[in-house]
């Protein structure tokens, strides 16, 4: 069985890379082989290395553009000394860099190239935010506009291949319950699904749960009033009402949203519960829904 | 070559930048308010595709025209106003080379190419240079004592100001020279063995991208490389308008971690770069009051009134909050010690900025913010005078 894989976009600041390592946490531990792929630079956690002979213990791999522009030269050449010429030129590299798609592509081939080696796995692309992520996913459209013939017009077309296949690829697009988020997440579902790219249910991050029952809460509100210390918890239960009655609204919409708690932990390296339950509930949903 | 308009002198900059999800357009709107509100000509604009700044502002659209938002005090003394617009990158880059072309013919056939077209609608490369380009013809215009922008979210520096110098380095390679006319280029550099291996190697290039692709960039090229020469002198203009002392950058971030590691790279490259950072925003922090509690302890004994189970509903709420302040003071003093100097705190609203005076409320949430501006604008055209807060 190939490789499947997981694009996880949405607005900037969703929560996006918390919850590839969710992810990636807990299909490993239903037994996947699990690779997360971080297209930051400025990620930490995995190695910077463009081959994965092996996975580091965190199982990440962290793009390197240029090994990444060099693998995808030596598959359209076929000959690694020529995409060593190529890389050397600071001609190349200029266009490389300039032409339209061709950041993106090399970026997209790189992420292909690495996760189908994992037969019957999971990859967790922690992908881009909102724009940055359509235009990565339409850079074989944007490529084969420019280029409808040769080697790259060929690879443009393997990559859209494997984005357009259900089986293979599907987006998960990672928002939080506020307006302007679902808004923008909304937007992003339908610029992905014009590309023909099959979706995951939603993701509501960061929810924060309504401990109060309408009786608690109508006190609250009123006490806080004359209470200062009362103040934090009810601007922290007026936050998890919105964010119930968003809920409510995308429910009847129809929308299979997969809900997942704000940690209160932070991001903290330590798997508390319920960090684990988080975890367990998100990757059985995808899992689900993939098959 | 000034960027202001003869007789004006040129507007104060305030540029918000920082990555995703922090905030920044909601306080550059804010900002923006709150200076308008002390007197001065504002205009405020986003390069978020997104309709953050509309809906920020409570509007239902902005376009790349300035809309005139608020007038603070119509018939008094206050000349204040404040306008928005949201960048339109495509058009930006269409109006550069309608003025910068030889001709309407040259404009009309660099427009028409597809490779033309890709770059100026891709908006993860030329939105910023496209954005300062605006911010350029904004500035020139003399209609504002102060711009605040709000920029993409970015990780580096160079994501924002190098677009012009990539282009133009593009523009000046060999291979470009190659494409455009390969037999003088070839002719006129190196040797023979460097003149052939350039020869073969675009013709190894041709084989992967097939021939059309060659020659609608030699056309792109020929056309667009006669304007590389004023956009690179227009990016220098931007550039010593973004370092001059009335421009400043304003980083914000929020109180985790992940967060402060990105925002203080970019002050680092940014100062590196030469140009004047604020000291960081810390944004969204729980409200001040939910902290006061968080810190301390929950009452004791509870109002008669209460319902049942509200001794435990609000211990279980306190120690959510106590960890979340935690969260956020370790976050805070790591990021006060990074950047060796005061971090501004703006706490979170109650719900989300949806209107004028839910700005406002923020607005007044931004005593520290007020100063800094203050600072930036001191120094600008107009005498500063009334106190922001």
């Amino acid at each position: 069985m190939a490789a499947r894989f997981v694009y996880l976009t949405g607005k900037g600041g969703c929560g996006k890379t918390l919850l590839a390592e969710l992810l990636a946490e807990g299909a490993r531990r239903r037994g996947l082989p699990v690779l997360r792929l971080s297209l930051d630079d400025r990620d930490e956690t995995g190695s910077v290395d463009g081959e994965p002979r092996k996975p580091t213990p965190t199982g990440t791999l962290v793009l390197d553009r240029r090994t990444a522009l060099r693998n995808l030269l030596a598959s359209l050449f076929r000959l690694g000394f020529i995409a060593d010429r190529l890389l050397d030129s600071s001609s190349f590299r200029a266009v490389a860099e300039a032409a339209p798609g061709v950041t993106e592509l090399v970026t997209l081939a790189w992420i292909e190239q690495v996760g189908s080696r994992l037969v019957k796995g999971l990859v967790v692309v922690d992908g881009p935010s909102s724009g940055h992520a359509v235009a990565l996913l339409r850079s074989p459209q944007t490529v084969l506009g420019l280029a409808s013939s040769g080697a790259i017009a060929g690879a443009a077309h393997n990559l859209e291949q494997l984005l357009t296949d259900p089986r293979r690829f599907r987006s998960l697009v990672v928002s939080t319950p506020e307006d302007f988020s679902l808004n923008e997440s909304q937007l992003l579902s339908t610029e992905l699904a014009e590309l023909g790219v099959a979706a995951l249910p939603p993701v509501l991050n960061a929810v924060y749960p309504l401990h109060a029952d309408p009786a608690q809460l109508a006190w609250l509100e009123q006490a806080a009033n004359d209470d200062q210390t009362l103040v934090g918890a009810r601007w922290h239960q007026q936050r998890a009402r919105r964010h119930a009655s968003v809920i409510e609204q995308l429910e009847s919409a129809d929308r299979n949203a997969i809900v997942i708690p704000f940690l209160f932990g932070g991001n903290g390296q330590q798997p508390g519960h319920e960090r684990m339950a988080a975890a367990e509930r998100l990757s059985g949903r995808v899992l689900g829904a993939f098959s | 070559m000034s960027v202001a308009a003869p007789g004006t002198a040129p507007p104060s900059l305030l540029v918000f930048a920082g990555e995703g999800g922090v905030g920044k357009t909601t306080l550059a709107a804010a900002t923006a308010l709150k200076a308008s509100l002390s007197g001065l000509r504002v205009a405020v604009m986003t390069i978020d595709p997104a309709p953050r700044l509309a809906d920020a502002l409570g509007l239902d659209r902005l376009d790349d025209e300035p809309l005139l938002v608020a007038n603070p005090e119509p018939g008094s003394d206050n000349a204040g106003s404040l306008h928005a617009l949201r960048l339109d990158t495509t058009g930006t880059f269409d109006r550069m080379v309608d003025r910068l072309a030889d001709d309407n013919t040259v404009a009309e056939r660099i427009k028409a190419n597809p490779i033309y077209q890709a770059v100026a609608a891709s908006t993860g490369s030329s939105a910023p240079y496209m954005a300062f380009q605006r911010l350029h013809e904004l500035a020139e215009s003399g209609r504002w004592d102060l711009i605040v922008v709000d920029t993409p979210p970015a990780l580096h520096a160079e994501e924002l100001l190098s677009a012009p110098s990539r282009l133009a380095g593009l523009l000046n390679t060999r291979a470009v020279a190659l494409l455009v006319d390969p037999a003088r280029a070839a002719a006129g550099h190196g040797t023979r063995l460097a003149r052939a291996t350039a020869t073969l190697l675009l013709g190894m290039v041709e084989r992967v991208t097939g021939a059309g692709l060659v020659g609608q960039v030699s056309s792109f090229v020929a056309d667009f490389a006669r304007l590389i020469e004023s956009m690179v002198e227009r990016s220098r203009d931007v550039e010593a308008m973004l370092a001059a002392p009335t421009s400043c950058f304003v980083l914000v971030s929020r109180a985790c971690a992940a967060s402060n590691h990105a925002g203080l790279a970019l002050r680092g490259e940014l100062l590196g770069r030469g140009f004047a950072v604020a000291p960081m925003v810390t944004n969204r922090l729980t409200p001040r009051p939910a902290t006061v509690v968080a810190a301390g302890e929950s009452k004791a004994d509870l109002p008669a009134d209460a319902p049942p189970g509200c001794r435990e509903l609000l211990d279980r709420i306190n120690s959510e909050l106590k960890q979340l302040h935690e969260t956020e003071t370790v976050a805070i003093a790591e990021l006060e010690d990074a950047s060796q100097g005061a971090v501004l705190r703006v706490h979170d609203l109650a719900g989300e900025a949806g209107s004028l005076e839910d700005l406002g409320l923020l607005a007044a949430e931004l005593t520290e913010l007020g100063e800094l501006l203050a600072t930036a604008v001191r120094s600008g055209p107009q005498e500063y005078s009334g106190s922001l807060d």
